[in-house]
């Protein structure tokens, strides 16, 4: 759960809560920043760091540690961007990405901060050359990437050709149809080409009402749908107290009123010996819990009812 | 259970009620072809007490044919089918209707309601009268409309399991009788046979109906009454032996009284209002019930010149005025 650690607003009691994150990777929600950083640098409310406001960002991810790798990561990549041809061998590419993990842990985690920078600075200046002439290189994993885009692309540019191509057709049939449906008529018919004629177009005038009235229903209910989500939103309370309404339910048994003689309970029916006038089930029944008591219940029960009933 | 049953709220009746619903049905088809009527077809119209004959005659019928099903149907669709054929002629007028299909389909439904799976084929094949095909088109179609006229209240409570409680009650609390109570049970079958031909469906509940059953099996092994009220009084609590008692619950000995008062009721009306059906007397409404629904189109072609005659104002006769109906699935 997101939750502001300063003014302990959290998403669940403000709907339009946004999370910042700056380098130090310590959350911070808008209004906090806005407050704090109004001077466009302050202090972190947890390690004091002097941050700059324009390097907030808004946190993507739930755990803040994740945000602040992914940060970090990017902007090691700009320096740590040597590709598998600038060494001779596969063994030092290897021991190079496992070096960037290790410089982009110690970042994360702040273990051996100086020591890091100092070698991320000297990695700087020794590969200089290397570094400036790979950064518009794409190694094969963004090649393979932008060949992926790029075809999804051109497939939905295809289907979407389709089916403009199969409306245009089925719009031309359908003409075609009706304008051969007119001349028939207007050949054959007795009727004066006038009355023909008034009554196409007024088909098509009520089919392009119908069409407009469409769409303006459509319209209306986005628009309330849109309506629906701010009002909910704008209405949304910050009262942490959940108000437990009614009365707790309490088991009251069933009473049947029988208007006959009263019902043996169960321990009566079986220390009378009613048991013994009714048929004996066999093992599947009583498997299936179709007990003697139960039959026989039900028929004392049953005799019972408004036995006297006058 | 009974007790919230719609059985009990909408379709339990006292004897002048049900004579003046069957009066005002009969009343109403009379009336519908009135101005169009000859002097002397005026006679083939029937009485309501002539209907309720013509009903006996099918139940009688149907009982044998509900014997004969292949296979063998438990006796409590017999008696949800006789329920639904009772109740759709409270609302139906046997002149009008074919008579004899409406019990059919109302077997055909209370199988469905019981849980006695069969298909409408092998349903037709029992049937020994008209083309199988054509019997099964014609059920196929009364079957929604008896259930709207049945207003959809289709759970139907019989009395055979209440029979069984009271005799599991009577085997466990009468130890002292001296013969086998397993004997009455054919006599008390062939009681509830005998009450599907009378109106106690319509008019008791089935925990009553099922002790007076017991009490017709007892009568008919030569008992009284008196193992009744000792069957009640154990069933109630009331102490024999104990003057106090006695005057200390005066309710619950008029409950008793009033028990055994309403059995000895409900076995009068089944033995006054049980009369077999003759086979003359069944071939004397087949061939009224013929004449009259071979009249029936005539008068309803008269009606409708009548109707145009006059100038055709509103309905035409005999025409549904459809009533709109309420649904869930419109959008408001």
């Amino acid at each position: 759960m997101k939750e502001c650690k300063k003014c302990k607003s959290n998403e669940y009691t403000n709907k339009q809560l946004v999370m910042m994150i700056n380098e130090c990777g310590h959350p911070l929600c808008k209004n906090c920043v806005d407050n704090i950083f109004a001077l466009n640098s302050g202090n972190c409310h947890v390690c004091n760091r002097v941050l700059r406001k324009n390097n907030f960002r808004e946190q993507i991810y739930e755990d803040p540690l994740i945000d602040k790798e992914t940060f970090l990561r990017r902007k090691l990549r700009k320096i740590y961007n040597l590709k598998q041809d600038d060494f001779e061998n596969l063994r030092e590419f290897g021991d190079y990405q496992e070096r960037f993990e290790t410089v982009v842990y110690n970042l994360v985690f702040e273990t051996n901060v100086n020591e890091t920078n100092a070698e991320i600075q000297a990695f700087e200046e020794k590969h200089k050359e290397q570094i400036d002439r790979n950064k518009r290189r794409l190694d094969d994993d963004q090649k393979w990437i932008e060949d992926q885009l790029r075809e999804e692309r051109a497939m939905k540019a295809r289907m979407t050709d389709h089916m403009e191509m199969d409306a245009k057709e089925q719009e031309a049939a359908s003409a075609v149809t009706d304008t051969r449906k007119i001349m028939d008529e207007l050949r054959d018919s007795n009727v004066a080409a006038e009355v023909i004629l008034d009554r196409e177009r007024k088909k098509q005038i009520e089919k392009e009402l119908e069409e407009k009235e469409e769409q303006e229903k459509r319209k209306r209910r986005n628009k309330e749908m849109l309506q629906t989500r701010k009002r909910a939103a704008e209405n949304m309370s910050f009262n942490t107290v959940i108000r437990v309404a009614g009365r707790a339910y309490v088991h009251q048994p069933l009473e049947l009123v029988i208007n006959g003689p009263p019902m043996p309970n169960v321990s009566e029916i079986e220390a009378l010996g009613y048991l013994a006038h009714i048929r004996q089930p066999t093992a599947e029944y009583i498997a299936g819990g179709y007990t003697p008591m139960l039959g026989c219940s039900r028929a004392l029960f049953e005799a019972r009812i408004d036995l006297f009933s006058f | 259970m009974y007790a919230t049953s719609t059985q009990k709220r909408e379709w339990t009746y006292t004897p002048e009620k049900l004579a003046a619903m069957r009066l005002e049905i009969n009343i109403k088809f009379r009336q519908k072809y009135e101005s169009v009527m000859q002097p002397d077809e005026l006679e083939l119209f029937v009485t309501p007490e002539e209907e309720l004959r013509m009903q006996r005659s099918i139940e009688d019928a149907a009982l044998k044919f509900a014997d004969k099903f292949r296979p063998h149907i438990w006796p409590s669709v017999k008696w949800t089918a006789l329920a639904f054929f009772k109740r759709a002629f409270l609302v139906w007028v046997p002149s009008d209707t074919s008579i004899r299909m409406v019990m059919m389909a109302c077997f055909y439904l209370a199988m469905k309601i019981d849980e006695f799976y069969i298909t409408i084929e092998d349903f037709v094949k029992n049937m020994n009268v008209g083309e199988p095909r054509q019997n099964a088109e014609r059920i196929l179609k009364l079957e929604p409309e008896l259930m709207k006229i049945l207003d959809y209240n289709l759970t139907v409570h019989c009395p055979y399991r209440p029979y069984e409680g009271h005799l599991m009650d009577m085997k466990t609390r009468m130890l002292l009788l001296n013969f086998d109570l397993e004997s009455i049970r054919r006599d008390s079958m062939r009681f509830f046979q005998n009450a599907l031909q009378t109106d106690v469906l319509l008019l008791y509940p089935p925990s009553q109906i099922a002790l007076a059953a017991i009490n017709f099996g007892l009568h008919a092994q030569g008992k009284s009454d008196e193992i009744l009220r000792e069957f009640l009084r154990k069933l109630i609590g009331i102490e024999e032996d104990s003057w106090a008692h006695r005057d200390a619950r005066p309710e619950d000995l008029e409950k008793l009284e009033k028990t055994v008062t309403r059995v000895n009721q409900i076995m009068r009306e089944v033995d006054r209002n049980f009369v077999a059906v003759t086979e003359q007397e069944r071939e004397n409404h087949k061939s009224q019930l013929a004449r009259i629904q071979a009249l029936i189109p005539a008068l309803d072609e008269r009606r409708k010149e009548q109707w145009l005659a006059g100038g055709g104002v509103g309905l035409m006769p005999g025409e549904l005025a459809e009533q709109p109906v309420d649904s869930d699935d419109e959008i408001n």
